[in-house]
């Protein structure tokens, strides 16, 4: 190897200095925050309208809303209405139906879901006796 | 030579007659197959299960004694969808009736990255509506065997349809406790695409495909960057993957361990039936991001 001592101390340096960046990022730990960025807290709240309309009276009701009865009741007509409030997400909700007829068959019901601004949007279920079923709105 | 004839006629028909009670000898690949055909068969088949529970599918190589058990099996069920690497190999070790049926391969695919290339995901079992297909297959391939027993498959398929049906209404009841967008599914093997399609959930994995791979340094700062901006809370393993990985995804994130998931097959209790490792997926995964 030649050259002046000088010189070559000052290319290792250099070279140092070139490395330095990349190693103090792969070796320094993260201090980002560890707390996720996203907001934890819920939408906030709002009025939804519920219309149920059954093929046969009388029946017995509840909605469920994340794991949690909203609405019930029992309705000795076809079309029960009342309003819960809820967060609604632009990604839209789930709400388990369940309803129970005092006369057997196949009997079918339809529930219609308004909030804010939005058309209705409606979703229907069957059943013999009595029917389950989870209903997603967006 | 009246009396010979009837003789013989008699033997052949004996001889059927015994061949038609013989339960049809199935062999699987598949832990979810296994209890598939046990269930739709009953006391008209004999299964052998090749993949055992809490077995990698991903990693199984046929031993020379599994080969034994092809030699005489009447079907032989495969997951399909590419799953069993070896299959191709096999054929000289069935007989020369022996149906194979790629049970995946008769319902769509999902698709997923593997080594740059787009390949078909093979887990399909995570879906209830595909396992309802599933057990319409296994009907239809036994039932094509064993003609004569196709009203007890056809019954006790109906069965099994209707447990699965139960199992995917409670799925979807559990799934609904949680708010749509909280439904992000970050877990260590990239299995659970069809859970995530079926019942609403956006999918990151920390790996591949395949169990055998590891991730690297920018697969796992890419999640680490996901889970942060998605605001995910938890994040689900497997045995297999390597702890420091979780460890740095967690300390970095803030996000928990939600537990361990059934990916690849049945295992232990509770996930030694199909039902109950759904019941445990879907509880722990609910439980977990609420």
């Amino acid at each position: 190897m030649t050259g002046s001592p000088l010189l070559r101390a000052a290319i290792a340096l250099a070279l140092l200095l070139l490395l330095a960046w990349p190693l103090q990022r792969f070796t320094t730990p993260r201090t980002q925050p560890t707390t996720p960025v996203a907001s934890d807290t819920p939408s906030a709240k709002q009025t939804v309208h519920l219309e149920l309309v059954a093929t046969r009276a009388p029946f017995t009701y509840s909605v469920e809303y994340l794991g949690k009865i909203v609405w019930q009741g029992n309705s000795s007509e076809s079309t029960t209405a009342g309003d819960i409030a809820i967060a609604f997400p632009p990604e839209g909700i789930d709400l388990v139906l369940k309803i129970t007829w005092q006369q057997p068959g196949t009997s079918a019901a339809r529930l219609t879901l308004t909030h804010g601004d939005s058309d209705p949007v409606s979703q229907t279920l069957w059943g013999d006796g009595s029917a389950t079923q989870v209903l997603t709105y967006k | 030579m009246k009396g010979l004839f009837a003789l013989a006629v008699a033997a052949a028909l004996t001889a059927a007659q015994a061949y038609a009670t013989e339960p049809v000898k199935v062999v699987s690949f598949s832990t979810i197959l296994t209890e598939i055909a046990s269930a739709v068969g009953g006391d008209k088949v004999d299964v052998v299960g090749l993949v055992k529970p809490n077995i990698d599918p991903h990693e199984y190589q046929p031993t020379p004694a599994d080969l034994e058990q092809l030699s005489d099996a009447q079907l032989i069920l495969a997951s399909g969808k590419n799953l069993e690497h070896y299959l191709a190999k096999l054929s000289a070790s069935a007989g020369a009736t022996t149906q194979l049926v790629k049970v995946g391969d008769h319902f769509a695919s999902l698709h997923l990255e593997e080594s740059g290339q787009m390949v078909q995901d093979p887990h399909w079992w995570h879906s209830v509506g595909n396992v309802e297909k599933a057990t319409r297959v296994v009907r239809d391939a036994l039932a094509q065997i064993d003609p004569a027993d196709k009203a007890v498959f056809a019954k006790n398929a109906d069965t099994y349809l209707a447990k699965l049906a139960t199992l995917d209404e409670w799925v979807r009841e559990k799934v609904a406790e949680l708010p749509r967008d909280k439904r992000k599914l970050v877990t260590s093997h990239d299995a659970f695409q069809y859970f995530a399609r079926d019942y609403g959930f956006t999918i990151h994995s920390i790996e591949g495909v395949s169990t055998d791979q590891e991730p690297s340094a920018k697969q796992v700062n890419d999640l680490i960057d996901v889970i942060r901006q998605e605001g995910v809370k938890a994040i689900f393993l497997e045995d297999k993957l390597n702890p420091k990985v979780s460890a740095e995804i967690t300390r970095d994130t803030g996000a928990r361990i939600g537990g361990t998931l059934y990916a690849d097959g049945l295992g232990d209790a509770p996930g030694n039936t199909y039902e109950g490792m759904i019941k445990h997926n879907t509880t722990t995964i609910v439980d977990a991001l609420k």
